[in-house]
């Protein structure tokens, strides 16, 4: 995946997250609202949104 | 006189009877042999086939060559000098150019108790060798599977105890830090107080809480420990406040390593998003703010402790300094006792 969805998506993730919407249904609803989408064009779902945040989070310490 | 004998010495290289961080876990690869300077020591760490990861003097029992320079044996490290072989509990198990000799057998070689938390390598330095280490106890950020934890490493060229000012001195993020992405917010003026705790104490603002760098507690026991929160903005997502455990080591006089965890209590797919994030971007932020405290920190003047002007600001500072000058005066008399008289022997 190139770096620049993560940084696209973290963008969109911060500017969501800067507005006070901290909440699971409150972020998927932003973000589909927003351009970024998961990979397959999809909107978000809170399974989809989460499954991709595992993903990113990168190997477990 | 041995530098670490003295009052002066301990507070410059760290006392002893503490585990201190030597480095970060991969730093000590398989199979290598790694030399390090710390806290006044000259260490040689290696892993054994095992990985399990052993911390010695980095000097050959018979005529002191490094040991650094020799070969790794999986088991056991040889001399490259004259191939004395040593193993991790420090013994000489093999005497190449003269087998059977008196060295072969004898445990010569000081060896530190070494243990790896947190992705670092730690090793006690007693006051007494041949006494056994004080339980390694890290601060709960670090300690528990409810928090997430980056380990951020770092060697400066300032003394170790300006980064322990610097660490016991939370008003300097309102002014140094104060365009960062943590610390902008709070006042700048701000009344402390010290509250005393098992082990050290918390030094916190009196009239502001959860805005800037507010509170720092330190802990001093079989360790020397920093903990401090720092509030995360909403960009930072769900989650608590931006957590540092910090531990410091002694390179040299002019020179230390810091070992800076960056932690949030965080759990779930907000733990994943706190580490996406913070891989991302937050890092480089968060180390930009330490760039600024290095710089700060290397520029400062080598006396700095001998010509100052404190006010209340600084009474962590002055706390913290008089606890381990009394410790240092009280180790360094002991490691220059003379030795008791050998007992008369009874007729
Ligand atoms: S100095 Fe190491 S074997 Fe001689
Ligand atoms: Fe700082």
């Amino acid at each position: 995946m190139p770096a620049s969805y993560e940084n696209a998506f973290g963008d969109e993730l911060e500017a969501v997250y800067g507005r006070g919407v901290h909440d699971l249904p409150g972020i998927v609803a932003a973000l589909n609202a927003s351009g970024v989408r998961p990979a397959n064009g999809a909107d978000w779902t809170e399974s989809s949104f989460t499954a991709e945040l595992a993903r990113l989070s990168g190997t477990e310490n | 006189m041995n530098p670490l004998h003295t009052t002066e010495g301990l507070m410059q290289f760290g006392l002893r009877d503490r585990w201190y961080p030597l480095c970060p876990s991969e730093h000590v690869r398989p199979g290598q042999l790694a030399r390090l300077d710390r806290a006044g020591e000259e260490l040689l760490l290696w892993r054994d086939a095992a990985g399990v990861v052993h911390v010695q003097e980095d000097r050959c029992p018979h005529r002191a060559a490094r040991l650094s320079h020799g070969v790794h044996m999986g088991d056991r490290v040889a001399c490259n000098y004259h191939g004395v072989q040593v193993d991790a509990e420090g013994t000489v198990v093999s005497v190449p150019g003269s087998p059977g000799c008196a060295l072969e057998g004898r445990r010569v070689l000081r060896t530190f108790p070494a243990r790896e938390h947190g992705g670092a390598v730690f090793a006690w330095f007693g006051l007494d060798e041949s006494a056994p280490p004080a339980p390694l106890e890290v601060p709960g950020p670090i300690a528990g599977e409810e928090w997430a934890h980056f380990l951020c490493y770092v060697e400066w060229d300032a003394p170790y105890r300006y980064s322990l000012d610097n660490l016991l001195d939370p008003m300097h993020g309102a002014f140094l830090h104060r365009n960062s992405h943590t610390m902008f917010a709070g006042k700048r003026e701000a009344v402390f107080q010290i509250r005393a705790t098992d082990k050290g104490f918390v030094f916190e603002k009196t009239d502001q809480r959860g805005v800037n760098f507010d509170w720092v507690e330190l802990t001093e026991g079989g360790a020397q420990w920093v903990t401090l929160d720092i509030p995360y903005p909403d960009t930072a997502g769900p989650g608590g406040p931006f957590t540092i455990v910090a531990a410091l080591s002694a390179i040299s006089e002019h020179r230390h390593a810091g070992f800076f965890w960056r932690c949030r209590k965080v759990s779930g797919w907000q733990r994943d998003s706190w580490r996406f994030l913070y891989r991302n971007r937050l890092e480089a932020r968060h180390f930009a703010v330490l760039e600024q405290d290095r710089e700060m920190a290397e520029a400062m003047p080598a006396d700095a402790w001998d010509r100052e002007n404190l006010y209340q600001h600084d009474i962590a500072l002055v706390r913290m300094r008089r606890l381990l000058r009394a410790e240092a005066a009280k180790q360094a008399a002991r490691l220059t006792e003379p030795a008791a008289p050998a007992p008369v022997p009874v007729a």
